[in-house]
């Protein structure tokens, strides 16, 4: 018998520590204090999003902020200005790829084995249908605010799914 | 030593760049490759000894780029650099010749404490 599948509240926490580890290392802020609860998603952001894909359960995170917090973002992983907005996509994506690797290693401790899609840069609305519940944890990361996107899938496809909760208008 | 970095993300091909320079590796020279397809060909040209490559790319992932660096016979250490990590991955890697497989986030500090024994 399959295991219940954990609310999305578990899976904010998880992602909470994760987003505050990736800031430490790879953002060089030490003390990022984020706190999961449940509010309306934000209308018009930028920001990346990946998918975790299980056997029981699949989830996507995303990173948002806007367009100036995006900038910000990967100023501080390059270390340098970015070189256009090319560049701005790119390190969301990485950094919505490092979430992800820290979120599955967390997973993996309490024994849930997921695996890792590819991220895409979004932007606009997010729209969560009736097949997904969203948690969001906003955070400050330097000068961006930042909002951190779990979208739970209610009814995950047997294996490949991706992006299947949500869509980017 | 000649060392390929192999990421899809231009981003973290920097970053890598960067962390090797802060760990004290700046002596050595270093490529850059997108995928593993476009790695295999700089493979095949010769001259690289060292090969850091990302896990999760589009086209060739690096588990295939490494699958096929040993079939063809290319005489280079060869790990992994990626958002993947734990105990399983790490067997995989091992078991298909990878000397070592540093999780992303990293630190130089972590990067120098791995990569000195195999930079020698």
């Amino acid at each position: 018998m399959s295991p219940p599948p954990h609310p999305v509240d578990w899976w904010a926490g998880i992602a909470a520590a994760s987003i505050t580890e990736l800031a430490q290392v790879s953002l060089g802020l030490a003390g990022v204090e984020p706190s999961p609860h449940t509010v309306e998603l934000p209308r018009q952001r930028d920001g990346s999003i990946i998918s975790l894909v299980g056997d029981q359960e699949s989830l996507e995170i995303g990173l948002f902020s806007d367009t100036e917090g995006c900038r910000s973002l990967a100023s501080r992983m390059l270390g340098m200005e970015p070189e256009g907005e090319e560049m701005v996509v790119d390190a969301m994506c990485e950094l919505a790829n490092v979430l992800a690797g820290l979120t599955k290693r967390k997973l993996a401790a309490a024994d849930a084995k997921f695996e890792i899609g590819l991220p895409l840069y979004v932007r606009g609305s997010i729209a969560v249908g009736d097949a997904a519940e969203a948690v969001s944890i906003p955070v400050r990361l330097g000068n961006a605010g930042v909002e951190v996107v779990v979208l739970r899938n209610l009814n995950p496809a047997p294996s490949g799914g991706s992006h299947a909760a949500a869509s980017a208008r | 030593m000649k060392i390929l970095i192999v990421d899809d993300s231009k981003t973290m091909r920097l970053i890598v760049k960067r962390a090797l320079r802060q760990a004290g590796f700046e002596d050595h020279e270093v490529e850059e490759a997108g995928n593993g397809l476009e790695a295999l060909e700089m493979l095949k040209a010769g001259g690289i000894e060292v090969v850091l490559c990302d896990w999760n790319m589009p086209q060739m992932n690096g588990l295939a780029l490494l699958n096929a660096v040993r079939e063809q016979g290319f005489d280079v250490k060869f790990g992994f650099v990626t958002s993947e990590g734990g105990p399983e991955i790490e067997k995989t890697a091992a078991d298909a010749g990878a000397l070592f497989l540093i999780s992303k986030p990293f630190t130089a500090d972590v990067l120098q404490r791995v990569l000195g024994p195999v930079l020698q």
